[in-house]
Formats: C-alpha cells, structure tokens, sequence
C-alpha cells in the first residue's frame, strides 16, 4: 500500500488552492517567511537551468595567469583550449584573472557588466571535507559520488543520503506557499518530470513542449460533449489502483493547468527578444511569457526550472562542449535580455546546476570522466556579479582537493550553501533554510553573498 | 467501486468477439504454472491479461491462440516463433528506417514475446541514435538483442561488450590503455556495472538493498573498481570497413562484427574488479575480458538487479520482494544447474502467482500493474483496432510523449527504474515520462488513431466494433474484452453507456467507445 501523504490529502479533500494553503498552514508545515513581502509590486522569480550528462567546469572557467594557464595546458593537453581563443575575464575580488570558455560569448560582458556571477567548485557535500578526511573515511560523504543518476537526484534534493521524492524548488515552494501561493502552482518544469520541482505541499507544473496543450477533438457539439464530460468523468474513478489513481491526477491537472495557463498568456504580448532556436531556448522563451502574465497568474513568487542535456562527454569533448556552451551562453544571454524587455531584471535570478563537473586530465579518447565538484554561473541584476564566490579549487592531480588521482574537485562550497543564498534572496527567513537544506548547519557560511 | 462489484461485473460479461465465450470467474486464481494434467481452459480475460504482459497488446487472434493450449504452452510457442528480423538499412536511409521497423515487428510480428523482450532488454541495456548516426548500427544491434533475449545472460553482456554499436556509443571502441598523461575512459567500465549487471547497492536475493550497521545501504564498488573496469575494456577496436584499410586500433566506427583485440593497446596495469578480485598486470586481453565479465555476471546482484526490472517492464511496477527472489533463484539457477537462463526467467516473471494473481479481480492489489510506456501504449492501442501499419509518421508521436525510439535521452533509458512517484513509497519508472504535456499528447494520439490519422500507411478495422454497437452493451463486453481484459467497472460501464447512448450512429458509437477506453488510465496502466 502506497503511504498515505499530506499532499494525497490536500489533492483528495481540498477544492481550492486557498483551502490547500490553509489546511496545509494548519498542519505547521509552513515556516514564516520575510515580513512585509508581500507587496503588490513584489515580484521575484528563480530560474534553474540544469545541465545534464556533468558539464566539465575545468573547461568552463579556466586559469589565464601564465603560471596557470601554463598548469592547466600542461595537464589537459589535448583537451586543453588555446589561450588566445580564451575570453578574459577579471574577478573583482582576485588578483589573478581568469577566462572563459570562448564560446561563453554573450556571457562574458554579462560577467564583466555585473550581471553574472560564478560559484566556483560547488556541489554535494554533508559537511566540510578535506582529501585526507575523504580518503581515509573520516567525513560523511554523499552516497553513489561520480554516478549520473544519484548526483542529478541529489543536486536537486538536497538529500544526500536517501533517495527523496521531494526537491528543494518543491520545499522552497512548500516554505513560500502560505503567503505566496496562489490558484496556479509556483513551481514550473518546462523540462518535464524533475525532483527539483515536487515538493509535499507544492504541486508543480511539469510540462515538455507546449503546457498549454489541450485535449484535441471536441467540436462542441451534444455529442462531442457528452463525450467530453465521460472522459473528464472517468479520471475521478477511485478504481482502487495507485497508479491508475496517479495518472488520472496528472491528466486532471494537465487539462485544467493547461487552460488558466493559455488564458493568462492571451493576455500578453509578443515578445521582441529573439530567443535561441534550441530546446533550451525554446524553454526559456516560454518562461519569460509566463514571466510577463505573472499579474494574470496572480503569483508574486515563481520557480522555473529548464534543462539541456549531452554534456557526458566522454569523447570528442572539444568539438561537443563547444556547441553545448554556446547554447547556454546565447539562450542565458536572450532570456537576460528578455527580463529587461518585461522590466524585471532586478526580480528575476537564473542559475546553473549540472551532475557533477569532470576529471582534469583527460581520457583516452579526446573526453574526460565524472567527476565532483564543478563551476556554476548566477545571472540577473540582483546579482552581485563580476566576480567569483567560494574557493578555486587547485588544480593539481592528487592535489589537496583532489578526491583521487585524476582531479576530481572535492568541493569547497556546499550545494545547500549554494541554494540558501538563493532561497535567502528569495525570501525564505534563515530559520527556516535548514529544513530546505539539511546539511547546510554543517557549513559556517550560510549565505554566499553573491546577491548581496 | 469495490472489488467484489469488479468480480460481479466480470461475472456478467458474456459475449466477445469473434465468438470467443468468456468464463466466469470462479474466485480462484488460474494457477498457469501448475503441472497438473486437467489445468482448466484458459478463459479469454485471462488470455488477454497475460498477453498484456506477453505480447505487444492482446488480439482476438492472439487470444484465441493461448486459449488453444495454456500459458505454458504458448511460452514454448513463443521461444521458438521465427525471429523479424531488422533489415539492414541502406545507403541515404536515416533511423527513421530502423524507427519503422521496430513498429512493423511490435504491431506484425508473429514472435509478439521475443519483441516485447527484446525491447525490454534494450531499455537496460540503452544505445541511443541521439548520438550515433549510422542506422546499421542499430539494426546490427537490434538484431543482436532479439537473438540474446531468449539465451543466456553471459552471453548477451559480452555480445553487448563487444558490439561496435556499444563500444562507439560508451566508448570502449578504440578506447586506449595509455598511462602517459592520460588514462582509459571509464565510462563502459562504470555503466555496465551500474545499469546493466549489479547496480550501485549490495542487494539481498529479493532486491532490497543490504544494509550494514548503521542502517546505511552498501556500495557494490568504489571508484578503484570503475578504474579497473576502465583499464580491462582496453585495446579493443572496429572491425575493417570492407574494400578499406585492414583492421587496425583506432580504425573508425564499423558495425558488422564483433570489435577486435589489439593486445598492444591493452592497459599493462593490474585491474581491481569486483569483491576483491584483482587481474595481474600483463595480462592476456581476451583471457582478462573473460574473466572480468564472469566476474560481474557471477555478481549476486544480478539476479535480482535484472529480474526485478524485467517484472517491472512486464507485469509491475512494485513486485513484492518475494516475487523478485523468486525470479531472481531462477536467474541464479534454472533447476538445471545454469545461471542467467532468460527463457526460464522470463516464464518465472509471467507464470509467477504474483504476475497472475490480478486473472482473479478480487486478488487485485492497490499496488499492481504499471502505466504503459508511450511506445506500449500507442501499439497496444492499435492492436485493439486492428491496426496494420508500415511505421510511418508514428515516431513523430512518440517523441511527443518523450518515446521516440531509439532515441532514448542517455544510457540512463527513457525513464529510470526507481523513479518514485513523488510523495509516496510507490515506483512508477514509466511516470517520469508522463507529465502535463505528455499526458494530453497520449490523448490526442488516440483521438488521431480513432477520427483521423496517425500516418500515412496505418489503417485500422473497426468494422466488429461498428457491428456490435447496436447494442451498447455489446459494444462495451467487446471493447472491455479486448482492452481490459474483461474487467471494465460498473462504475467506468455505467459513465460510457450514458455518452455512448446519446450517440445514435453505430460507426461514430463504436469510436467513442474506442476513444474513451484507449485514452483512459484504466487503459493505460495495465493491471
């Protein structure tokens, strides 16, 4: 037998979104949020971007000192990137300066102009750890490192010891769905069923392709309705089965999400902000559409997340990543452009997450292997950008945050760190972030400072 | 709707196509795999039900063909139906030419079991054309996989192991056993451990993870093992193009015949393997292969690894733990003495009281059954209708519901095995792939197949629906008979016959009933 969950009961005994909200406070599940937030030009927005398959940050974010290009080139060999073709950039706060991936293109005056900040060596750890503490098994370390699957699961959950069903989008929505919370779900998956997105109180939207998509074939005729009311009418069957029950409430859902969703988008305009033609540009688009009708939705919080994927790259890693970041670098470049056109720049943050980042020396076939931790960039006005937050990882093979002999970064900064800062900008009072984030106590930084 | 009204509904039902009468049930289950001599006559809704799990999707022909004999029966039938085969593409076809093919054989083929097999063992053991471009190497491939489906384990990991199709798409093809700046890739040597043999977890015979003493799950290997790996899947390479270059290391991708050693190009460095074994250095490359696949095949994780998610594509999404150790026993030994028999584990699978146990509408568990994939239910939607295709245009609906074939996304399949439906302990691997768009394009797929088209060189037959539906009743014991196995509720009875009543022409009748059964859930999560 399935257990039983609180948001079973909210979806079986609740007609409305305001009694969803208000059975859920009544079960103390919600935890305060910032005082005064809740004005009508309050607005803000979270964009997740994941990279799927572990984009390598080695070739992200790349040392342009002599010494340190000289290093890197000396240990990446063939998968090194020549110096010239490199786009420098300054971190505010260093005295070093580094560059960027040259095909970051449209990213790198963001970074320069401010409005693009990098975390750097991020990703899943239980608690601060050292290689020797790693090596000799002295630290907890999050289950299944270095697989795709645990890893993707885990930078979305924030759980690194079990296998939850539940995100931190889904528990920031959870946090924020008593003051913020509206008819129309909070959190949206343009990037079709990801963890990130569920939450126990939130229900998300999780769409692939068009979520307005209806049901097609109904003329409006007595006999196409009636039809029409059979069907809607057997997706309330209690038939007993769980997964008939499931997949009844995901159609019930779709239908109905999709028809306020296209009733609220009728009410914007075109968009003059041309938008990569890539699946991630496409996502994108539709984010920024549902962005600008965010008054019709009636929410002043929303969380989105978006993906790309085919950064594995095992082999020919050169030629694959370029594509791959170009893309990004174009796609996060549109959608910046595209919350200034709406006028929520300041509003609107949009960050990356991938598995894991790769190994620093190569393989034998032009790739590199799964590795740790990795680079991530955070974009948007709130940003205090230009700059780099955490600490560069040395990179030397067996090095001291070499987790083995092939440079795989231990991280130095916390995936929960990462997203508290978010969650804390977002407007998730500091006592509450642990329940979001469930190792982040084990962290003396709680907030990053990359939105000020 | 309780369950004893399910059984009384069952119970009423009395006419099915093409004459074919369906027994009422008595309250005990039909026991298939039982060995006594007088086994009773397979009823026609237990026929269909297993041919849910068996088949691509139960016919009137194919119904009628297990009530001949008894389950067992049609199993050995089964093993022994000539294989369709996949032609070899030819010069300026793309994988659409394989994408066809794959719906001719799971919609035509006479071997519907090896087909539904095979393709299961394709989602475990994933290559994907979003990455290799050549159609042959999925035909080759293909071709390959439907020959093992029915063999043994072993046999199939080291045909997949050397396959040109795997060894370009995970990368042991011209994969190096350098050490200067350099070292192998790891990326065959950590998947085929991770999902195509033991997983990450020690598992007990009935697939719950192991547990040490403070409760924690237990890795099967370290990153030490995944080196080792990396290091034995080393100095292999693709076969010689025809009228080109001898073979050599790093010859280009080549499809036709196993990949060829290159002992020079064979790590020299000892190889860590699972449970402590360790590999010499200096090691013989074919020797070394050998015992490194014996090493992971003789894993106790595979049985259960592998059986559970053969259930889960067959008959369910959560098997009981004592379901999977069965099957997994089976696995480790056939009664024969041989391990990794597939024939003897996928009986095990079918014939199992658990897999079974739902021929009974009162044994149904809340917990049974699974959603049909994309690809499982378009076909066995178009089965019920009679449909005969040539493929075309069909790939186009499966990409929209995140289906397309052969273009799974990773080596991490279409949909995960343990995917957890979320805010309950329950898996449902298929519903990471049905979200609110895909849940509607399923929909609008039924809606082409019933009142337009689905491809140009699909057509369907209706006609004994349309003769049927003078009578509402009728028309619903026939499209119940065909599509849910005879247990439509009164309660899913009672909604279709208000809507069907108020439509007075048989044709257009006959393809709301369709319609509404096809796109429903009791449709699309066989039970």
């Amino acid at each position: 037998m399935p257990r039983f969950t609180r948001r079973d009961f909210l979806k079986t005994t609740c007609c409305t979104a305001a009694a969803g909200a208000a059975a859920a406070a009544s079960f103390n599940r919600l935890g305060m949020v910032s005082a005064l937030a809740q004005a009508a030009s309050d607005y803000k927005a979270l964009v997740c971007i994941f990279l799927f398959g572990g984009n390598d940050a080695n070739n992200t974010i790349v040392p342009f000192d002599t010494a340190g290009y000289a290093n890197y080139a000396n240990i990446r060999a063939n998968l090194a990137l020549g110096q010239d073709q490199l786009l420098p950039i300054q971190p505010a706060s260093l005295g070093t300066p580094f560059a960027l991936h040259h095909r970051l293109a449209e990213v790198q005056p963001l970074f320069s102009g401010g409005k693009v900040a990098a975390v750097v060596n991020v990703g899943t750890l239980v608690q601060p750890t050292t290689r020797d503490q790693y090596l000799n098994g002295q630290v907890n370390v999050p289950v299944n490192l270095f697989s795709h699957s645990d890893q993707q699961q885990q930078m979305q959950t924030a759980a690194l010891n079990t296998f939850g069903s539940v995100g931190w989008g889904g528990r920031l929505a959870d946090k924020i769905q008593a003051i913020y919370g509206g008819a129309f779900p909070v959190l949206i998956s343009l990037a079709g069923v990801n963890v990130f997105a569920e939450g126990l109180v939130a229900r998300p939207i999780e769409a692939s392709g068009d979520p307005t998509l209806s049901v097609s074939g109904f003329s409006g005729s007595a006999e196409d309705n009636a039809r029409l009311a059979a069907l809607q009418s057997l997706l309330t069957f209690d038939t007993g089965l769980s997964l008939i029950q499931t997949a009844s409430g995901t159609t019930s859902n779709a239908i109905h999400d999709a028809q306020t969703l296209a009733a609220a988008l009728a009410q914007g305009s075109a968009l003059s902000t041309k938008f990569p033609k890539s699946p991630l540009g496409g996502q994108l688009r539709q984010v920024a559409q549902i962005i600008q009708v965010r008054a019709a939705l009636g929410l002043p919080r929303q969380i989105f997340f978006v993906s790309n994927g085919g950064f594995d790259t095992h082999s020919a890693q050169l030629t694959r990543q370029d594509k791959l970041l170009r893309d990004l670098s174009q796609c996060m470049s549109a959608f910046y452009q595209a919350t200034a056109e709406i006028g929520v720049p300041q509003q609107v943050v949009t960050f990356t997450m991938s598995d894991f980042s790769r190994t620093y020396l190569p393989d034998s076939t032009a790739g590199s292997d799964h590795a740790w931790g990795g680079h991530n960039l955070v974009m948007g006005d709130s940003v205090a950008g230009g700059d780099f937050y955490g600490k560069f990882p040395t990179l030397a093979l067996g090095g001291p945050d070499d987790a083995t002999q092939e440079g795989r970064w231990i991280p130095t900064t916390s995936l929960d760190q990462y997203g508290a800062t978010l969650a804390k900008w977002f407007g998730v009072q500091a006592a509450d972030l642990p329940s979001i984030f469930p190792n982040l106590s084990n962290f003396t930084v709680k907030n990053l400072g990359f939105l000020g | 709707m309780t369950r004893k009204s399910i059984r009384a509904q069952a119970s009423s039902l009395r006419i099915l196509t093409v004459g074919l009468t369906l027994l009422a049930f008595t309250g005990s289950s039909v026991m298939a795999g039982s060995a006594e001599p007088k086994a009773p006559t397979v009823s026609a809704a237990v026929a269909a039900r297993f041919l849910e799990q068996a088949s691509w999707g139960p016919t009137a022909t194919t119904i009628a063909q297990v009530q001949a004999n008894d389950l067992p029966t049609y199993l050995q039938q089964q093993f022994s139906a000539p294989v369709s085969t996949y032609v070899t593409p030819g010069p300026g076809n793309d994988i659409s030419f394989i994408q066809k093919q794959f719906f001719v054989n799971a919609m035509q083929g006479q071997d519907q079991l090896r087909q539904r097999v095979s393709f299961a063992l394709s989602e475990i053991i994933v290559v994907s054309a979003g990455q290799i471009t050549d159609p042959t190497a999925f035909s080759l491939w293909m071709n390959m996989m439907q020959n093992d489906a029915f063999g043994n384990y072993f046999t199939l990991l080291k045909d997949v192991t050397l396959s040109p199709t795997m060894g370009l798409y995970l990368n042991m093809g011209n994969n190096n056993g350098c050490t200067l700046r350099c070292r192998p890739n790891e990326n065959y040597g950590r998947e085929i451990l991770q999902l195509f043999s033991i997983g990450l977890m020690q598992l007990n015979l009935d697939g719950t993870p192991q547990l040490d003493n403070n409760g924690n799950t237990i890795p099967t290997y370290g990153q030490d093992t995944i080196s080792g790996f990396g290091r034995v899947f080393t100095g292999w390479s693709y076969p010689a193009i025809p009228g080109g270059k001898p073979a050599h290391f790093f010859s280009k991708p080549y499809f036709s015949g196993p990949m060829l050693p290159y002992q020079k190009h064979y790590s020299k460095s000892s190889k860590t393997l699972l449970n402590g074994t360790v590999l010499p250095p200096n090691g013989d490359i074919q020797a070394d292969l050998d015992a490194a696949l014996q090493n992971i095949f003789n894993h106790p994780n595979v049985g259960p690894f592998i059986g559970k998610q053969l259930i889960q594509k067959l008959v369910t999404s959560n098997p009981s733990p004592d379901y999977v150790s069965r099957v997994a026993q089976v696995f480790n030994d056939n009664g024969s003495g041989v391990r990794g028999d597939l024939k003897a584990v996928i009986t095990a699978i079918l014939l199992d009281p658990e897999a079974r146990r739902g021929d009974d509408p009162a044994q149904v568990q809340a917990s049974d059954g699974h959603l049909r994939e994309p690809l499982l239910h378009m076909i066995a939607s178009m089965r019920a209708v009679n449909a005969t295709t040539n493929g075309v245009g069909l790939s186009v609906y499966a990409a929209a519901m995140r289906q397309e074939p052969f273009k799974a996304p990773s080596v991490f399949n279409f949909y995960p095995p343990n995917f957890q439906i979320p805010n309950t302990s329950l898996l449902g691997p298929e519903f990471q792939i049905l979200n609110s768009t895909t849940t509607i394009s399923r929909i609008n797929f039924i809606n082409d197949l019933i009142y337009g088209t689905v491809g140009s060189g699909t057509t369907t037959d209706i006609s004994a629906y349309v003769a049927a539906a003078g009578n509402v009743n009728s028309l619903l014991n026939m499209v119940s008979a065909n599509m849910l196995h005879g247990q439509m509720s009164s309660d899913m009875r009672s909604t279709l016959s208000t809507a069907l009543s108020a439509i007075p022409d048989n044709t257009r009748r006959a393809k709301a009933a369709l319609y509404l059964v096809a796109s429903s859930s009791q449709f699309q999560v066989e039970h």
